[in-house]
């Protein structure tokens, strides 16, 4: 028999309308993988089949997901989604159905290994959202306008939105992310998910890059020259991160 | 002088200062404001020596009318001198907060004319961010010792965290090294910080309205190394202050030598291993329900250079081991050297569904390197070692690179963070 493979639309959304047809019997089991994924290759000797994102199915499950596992089981789920790591549509099926069983302990029960992949993949999502709490440096690109371009591992940029929405609610911010090219903008009262087509940074004003230097000067000052560790400071802030971070300069360092 | 001169120069004065936490406080943005102090343990970069920026860790003015013998500030020292206006030194934290480069603002001062002089001048620039830059981040504030009662109170309305550091333990040290500095003007302010905290917060059961008042509580910091205490005293001294003033930290920082002074003791090197065992024993007390005299007592009054402070206790108490990691209890197993908080809560919750195999403590976080020598799993004591001292202290023996160390002299705040953010309830699943 054909191995059956369950395209989905890249979403959220989507992935849970497959697990929705999979755990109520409606699909066969199979493999999953995003539409426009690298799973896409020809593969004589499997049936492809495209589930349509749906909010019926979404809200049944998730719905169902939490009444009987919880709110932190469910949050815990779609961050190891968000790490878009190869084979987590599949880790988080598996996932589904233990917490399904084992309530709503379920995300603390490390030792069984339908918890760990997920619970790895969600930790280290968890952990590159909450660095870049940290270090997101944004400019004023127009008067009360702020800009913030970042190239996060993961796609985290929807978790971020909240936390800058509740500090920097008195002002407009984007947040782009370079490498999906996804932003999410804010203008005063809501967030918006955009996808981006072009986006050019205009010039600094004279103004934004005196805070720049200012920032970069007191960065400098704080070191104790004493006790240069760059071995430690690089496990703190990984250079990769360091590109879009004004104190490091254009070399990452 | 230029702003970024004023920022190197009081920046520079401020950075020896340990505390950087920006944790532990409820305050949340309002509408039209800027800043939310509601979220905890974010680092916004880190020095080239490895430390956490969070707050902006600056000083108002470095210049002091005291001498005392261990601070770069003193007036005693000739270096340039500088001081903020308030107004400037708002328009800065706004300014950097809004472009996401730090999570509040941490003041501390040299004392200008007066201790109350200066308080005020402190007060103005917090009041200015607050009032009218509507400012709701975070604002640590460290009291000027000597300072009246009435400005106290009306810098704890206005900040997240106030400190007061005691820096020297004993009278004799205090005297010595701080002559201008009196116990009494330490102690003063302390305690009603503790009594405020508490009457603020009965208040508020009432009258819904009444302000918060250092919601994010009150800590301290103690020189380590610079007066030849013992570790006991100075733990046992901490323990005191948690006590006696519900403190939420005691920092230590180990001493630094920055002045040519005879009162001061000459280190050829600034005992950051000491300063780190001091965080450890902290740690042990906070959260590991243990004591000052457990951690030190009066045959080993100092700490092990070669061992930390819970494995030293577990060595001295091997007749409470092997334990069984199925049947003890939380605060048992809390005991074991290698088990920290999350792995025995997570040891707890896991037996209930299934008995534990050694294969599945791994998964759980515990450091089987360090805990096999003192635990059994299923009856079974699988270190392959006599539960005998000499063979286990030799086993555990830190033989650790430099960089390896100078990380694990770090860890303390690294941690901290998790523990926070654990105990904030908003990361889910720590
Ligand atoms: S009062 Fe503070 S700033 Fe002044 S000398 Fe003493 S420690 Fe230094």
């Amino acid at each position: 028999m054909a191995e059956k493979i369950y395209f989905y639309d890249g979403t959220w959304q989507g992935i849970m309308s497959v697990y929705h047809g999979i755990i109520g019997g409606e699909l066969e089991a199979g493999v999953m993988a995003k539409e426009k994924g690298e799973n896409m290759q020809d593969d004589l000797f499997s049936e492809k089949i495209f589930v349509e994102a749906g909010e019926d199915k979404f809200t049944a499950l998730k719905d169902r997901f939490i009444k009987a596992a919880g709110c932190d089981n469910y949050s815990m789920m779609l961050w190891a989604f968000l790490s878009e790591k190869r084979g987590i549509e599949g880790h988080i099926l598996d996932f589904i159905r233990f917490a399904l069983k084992n309530g709503k302990g379920s995300g603390n029960l490390l030792s069984e290994d339908e918890v760990m992949r997920v619970y790895s993949a969600a930790q280290q999502v968890r952990r590159e959202c909450h660095r870049f709490k940290g270090f997101i440096r944004f400019e004023e690109i127009k008067p009360g306008m702020f800009y913030s371009g970042i190239e996060p591992d993961y796609n985290i940029i929807m978790l971020l939105a909240p936390h800058f929405k509740q500090r920097l609610s008195s002002q407009d911010w984007i947040i782009h992310d370079k490498k999906r090219n996804t932003a999410v903008f804010y203008d005063g009262s809501k967030c918006l998910y955009r996808e981006v087509i072009s986006f050019e940074m205009p010039d600094d004003s004279k103004e934004e890059n005196e805070y720049k230097a200012m920032w970069l000067k007191y960065f400098q000052a704080m070191g104790i020259k004493e006790r240069k560790n760059p071995h430690l400071q690089r496990q703190f802030v990984p250079v990769k991160y360091r590109k879009n971070m004004i104190e490091f300069d254009e070399t990452g360092f | 002088m230029d702003l970024s001169e004023k920022l190197r120069i009081l920046g520079e004065g401020a950075k020896y200062d340990v505390s950087c936490s920006s944790s532990g406080s409820r305050r949340t943005n309002k509408p039209g404001g800027t800043g939310d102090a509601a979220s905890s343990g974010i680092c916004h970069t880190f020095t080239s020596d490895g430390r956490c920026i969070s707050l902006l860790k600056i000083l108002l003015t470095n210049t002091c009318i005291y001498d005392c013998a261990y601070c770069v500030n003193r007036r005693a020292n000739d270096l340039p001198r500088a001081a903020f206006a308030p107004e400037e030194l708002a328009n800065l934290v706004i300014n950097f907060y809004r472009r996401n480069y730090i999570e509040g603002l941490f003041l501390s001062s040299g004392v200008v004319i007066s201790p109350d002089h200066t308080m005020e001048l402190m007060i103005k620039a917090i009041r200015q961010l607050r009032e009218v830059h509507n400012f709701n981040g975070y604002i640590h504030l460290k009291a000027i010792p000597g300072a009246s009662p009435g400005l106290v109170d009306a810098a704890g309305r206005l900040v997240d965290r106030m400190s007061i550091n005691m820096e020297l333990t004993s009278d004799a040290g205090l005297k010595l090294l701080a002559p201008d500095k009196t116990r009494r003007g330490i102690i003063g302010p302390m305690t009603q910080i503790k009594d405020s905290i508490i009457n603020y917060k009965k208040e508020k059961i009432y009258i819904k309205s009444a302000p918060d008042f250092v919601p994010a509580g009150q800590s301290t910091q103690l020189i380590i190394g610079a007066t030849p205490e013992t570790d006991l005293s100075i733990v046992k001294a901490s323990e005191n202050l948690y006590r006696g003033m519900n403190l939420k930290r005691v920092y230590y920082s180990a001493y630094v030598h920055v002045n040519q002074d005879s009162r001061l003791p000459v280190l050829n090197e600034t005992p950051l291993l000491r300063e780190n065992r001091f965080y450890q024993a902290d740690w042990l007390m906070r959260f590991y329900g243990f004591k000052a005299d457990e951690i030190l007592d009066e045959n080993t009054p100092f700490f092990d250079n070669n061992l930390d402070p819970k494995a030293a206790w577990a060595l001295r108490h091997l007749d409470l081991f092997p334990v069984e990691v199925n049947a003890a209890s939380y605060e048992n197993l809390l005991r074991i050297p290698g088990i920290g908080v999350k792995s025995a809560q997570r040891i707890i919750k896991v037996r209930k569904l299934k008995s534990i195999r050694v294969e599945d403590l791994k998964k759980l976080g515990v450091v089987l390197k360090r805990a096999r020598y003192f635990l059994t799993v299923g009856g079974v004591y699988a270190a392959g070692v006599p539960v005998k001292d000499k063979i286990i202290r030799t086993k555990l023996l830190e033989k650790k690179s430099l960089s390896d160390m100078q990380l694990k002299l770090f860890e303390p705040q690294a941690g901290f963070l998790t523990k926070e953010a654990l105990n904030g309830g908003k990361n889910l699943f720590l």
